[in-house]
């Protein structure tokens, strides 16, 4: 079962804090309705958004597409998400499998690799 | 379509031909240095040029040309008929069927095509002429696909599909994600995602289409082949360039062309398969105008009425066999493609496969033959992939390296038992319990007759392939296969011995359009049982009837076998006649009694479809006409005996 931690911190960018949107767990098509409601919760906040993806055991693509579509959401908003570090584990097999790195993409690919996204 | 279209013709015409070249490359496979089969494929690449031409088929003939091109050289002796050859022109064959059969084809997939044939012939030198392009190793595909949103929810898994492309060759994936939503507005369980796929493979278009061949149904898919600029002068413009090659021969090839086909009009008439059905239901009428005339003459004192409908009697008996016979087809026409269809799954598999055919002059229906080929592709590829083990492994069971997959057909009767059978490992029967538990098909520990554990491997969603293969293994088809054999009002069995093999046999009925029947009678209403799926008719005498009253089981030889009384089943209202007859209809190896409560004799029967309306309700296959004008329901055998069994599990559980 996925557990959601969700908390403001001093961050890096003096003028606003971050959130901080944890994930651990199995995040797969079972249960990634509950990680949606945290993504949009976070995303609702007014201040960047950084997913921290430390404790995460197994995903699938469902978990891929709800990050690409915070991504996307981010950026058509000009709001900023990163991930605190590179996809790695198993995160990184799917997105690897999935032709999600592909570098045509440049944002996308760079997002997956821990950057920023802009505005 | 009219018979008499000449493009039609030629088609046909054509596909007899590709068979015959198809049929002849395959044997060249195992015998390369046989000068009578050489001559064949030769001659018979050879009309299918000339006669293309005349047609108006130019782009086939002049693909056709090179190829017959490089048979001329094998006939010559200059080139051997290696087997890479032999492959090349099995590929070039598919691509001359879709020409021949006017379907599009990849724009460039003929050059690529010829230019492995050339490379073949050349035996990987560089090519004479220098107007030929090089031959390509592989050929660059590219493949988009998506799945419909609810797609994930409903277990389907795209990323092991695109590991499976990957598997082809080199490939690269790039997912395309501008169809997915806000996050606000995301259903995260949906899929919203598309694929974009370049692959560079040495397989065929095949090979691909055969990743998604489980999910082709509810996907969009996109194939198209990227080729690499050719020189303009590439073998096949220069066949349309210079017209007066193939031109020079028309002459000739036509001539030769007529021949054959003069030759062949003596013989054969070709008919189109809808008249003959015309003729089936206007014969069925006459049976049944004929039943009815007989039911008049005999209750008439006029000896003239009575001697001219005796005749009639004859006649229409003779003009209904007469028509079945026409209907049928040597099931050689089902069996021929499953030679090029073990070549390829020797390829896949790895295993070495030998396949013997025998009977395959007996003759089925043409509806029948139609309706069975995909249940016997899926079976004979069962057997390759389940049933027959690796070289290795045969090798250290004792066994010949080669495992052999037979195919036979042999008329009993009004049937036609035809029988698949393998000398691989053998159904592991402990594999099947395991795997029946788990679905829930079977309650751990249920004792089963070794034939009740061998067909639950017919049973919905059953699989028991630990690794997925592009073959088989996906849960789909087996219940499949037997579904469509019992709509054939056929049955099928399984018999398997560990380590020796299986076999897996279907009867068949000849006909799908007039079987013999037994008429009985429920209350007031009469139905018609197949009579090929009855085995005996007992009384069933009031005291027994009493005393099986609420345990519908009666003693057959020692056997206890339910029974259903069709009064309480179709609700007839009435009362029980005083001699009640029990007649025992079987399907394989179940047996269940219908109660009825008169038998009126033997019937034959046309069957007549019932309309869409009716069509779900189970228990009746048709519908005929009788003799005296009224209508009688055919009952369906399979439906019911499924019925008798579980009833008769309930009252075992119950008791």
């Amino acid at each position: 079962m996925a557990e959601v931690y969700l908390y403001a911190r001093g961050g890096v960018v003096p003028e606003v804090s971050e959130h901080l949107v944890s994930f651990s767990g199995n995040l797969t098509i079972g249960n990634i309705s509950d990680a949606h409601l945290a993504l949009v919760d976070a995303m609702g906040q007014d201040a960047p958004v950084v997913v921290s993806l430390d404790d995460v055991s197994e995903v699938d693509l469902t978990f891929a597409q709800l990050l690409e579509a915070a991504r996307r959401t981010a950026t058509a908003r000009g709001q900023i998400i990163r991930l605190e570090k590179p996809a790695e584990g198993a995160l990184l097999q799917v997105l690897q499998r999935g032709g999600f790195l592909d570098p045509d993409d440049a944002d996308r690919a760079n997002f997956w690799f821990g950057g920023k996204t802009h505005s | 379509m009219s018979g008499l279209d000449p493009i039609e013709t030629f088609r046909q015409e054509a596909q007899e031909l590709l068979e015959q070249v198809e049929q002849g490359l395959l044997d060249l496979a195992h015998r390369p240095g046989d000068r009578d089969l050489i001559d064949a494929v030769f001659r018979g690449l050879h009309t299918l040029k000339g006669s293309g031409a005349m047609f108006g088929f130019d782009a086939l003939a002049a693909f056709t040309h090179h190829c017959e091109t490089a048979f001329d050289r094998v006939r010559k002796g200059e080139v051997p008929a290696t087997p890479r050859l032999v492959a090349c022109v099995l590929s070039a064959q598919d691509h001359m069927r879709a020409l021949a059969e006017g379907r599009p084809v990849e724009p460039g997939a003929g050059e690529a095509l010829l230019a492995d044939l050339h490379a073949a012939v050349e035996g990987g030198d560089a090519p004479v002429g220098a107007a030929e392009p090089a031959a390509p190793d592989a050929r660059k595909w590219k493949i988009r696909f998506s799945l419909p949103a609810d797609a994930l929810v409903n277990g389907a898994r795209p990323l092991p599909l695109l590991d499976e492309l990957r598997d082809l060759g080199d490939c690269h994936v790039r997912v395309v994600t501008d169809d997915v939503p806000m996050l606000e507005d995301l259903v995260p369980t949906e899929c919203h995602l598309a694929w974009e796929v370049l692959l560079t493979t040495p397989h065929g278009r095949d090979a691909i289409d055969d990743v998604f061949i489980f999910v082709i149904d509810e996907m969009t898919l996109e194939v198209e082949e990227l080729t690499a600029s050719r020189d303009l002068d590439n073998p096949m413009a220069e066949a349309a360039g210079s017209p007066s090659a193939v031109k020079a021969e028309k002459s000739t090839e036509t001539a030769a062309a007529q021949d054959t086909r003069a030759a062949k009009s003596g013989e054969t008439v070709r008919v189109p398969a809808e008249r003959l059905d015309e003729m089936m239901d206007r014969v069925g009428e006459l049976v049944i105008a004929q039943s009815r005339l007989k039911q008049l003459a005999s209750s008439s004192l006029d000896t003239a009425l009575r001697a001219v409908a005796e005749e009639i009697e004859r006649l229409a008996a003779e003009m209904r066999d007469t028509m079945m016979v026409v209907r049928m087809v040597p099931v050689i026409q089902l069996f021929g493609r499953f030679r090029r269809l073990i070549h390829d799954l020797q390829n896949d598999t790895g295993k070495k496969i030998d396949l013997h055919i025998e009977g395959e002059t007996t003759e089925l229906d043409k509806t029948v033959i139609e309706r069975l080929a995909d249940p016997l592709v899926h079976l004979v590829r069962n057997a390759a992939d389940h049933g027959l083990e690796t070289p290795e492994q045969r090798l250290a069971a004792g066994k010949p390296e080669a495992g052999v997959i037979r195919l036979s057909a042999v008329q009993s009767g009004a049937e036609v038992l035809i029988t698949i059978t393998d000398d691989g490992r053998g159904v592991d029967r402990d594999r099947v319990r395991a795997k029946a538990e788990e679905n829930g098909l079977i309650t751990p520990g249920q004792v089963l007759t070794d034939n009740e554990l061998l067909n639950l491997i017919f049973a919905p969603g059953f699989s028991t392939a630990a690794t997925i293969t592009n073959l088989s293994g996906r849960g789909v088809g087996m219940d499949v296969v037997k579904k469509t054999i019992e709509g054939l009002r056929g049955s099928l069995d399984i018999t398997s011995n560990p380590g020796q093999g299986s076999v897996v046999s279907l009867r068949i009925p000849l006909t799908l359009a007039i079987i013999d029947g037994l008429l009985i009678r429920v209350g007031a209403s009469r139905f018609v049982i197949p009579l090929a799926n009855v085995e005996e008719c007992v009384e069933l005498s009031p005291a027994q009837d009493l005393r099986s009253t609420g345990r519908s089981l009666i003693t057959l030889r020692d056997e206890l076998v339910p029974f259903i009384r069709l009064r309480e089943q179709f609700k007839t209202g009435s009362a029980p006649d005083p001699h009640q007859k029990i007649v025992v209809v079987s399907t394989g190896q179940d047996r269940v009694g219908l109660v009825v409560d008169q038998i009126l004799g033997d019937h034959q029967t046309v069957i007549k479809p019932l309309s869409g309306f009716h069509a779900d309700i189970g228990a009746f296959s048709g519908a005929t006409i009788l003799g005296d004008g009224g209508v009688a329901l055919i009952l369906d055998i399979p439906t019911l005996v499924h019925l008798g069994q579980r009833h008769d599990a309930q009252m075992r559980v119950a008791g």
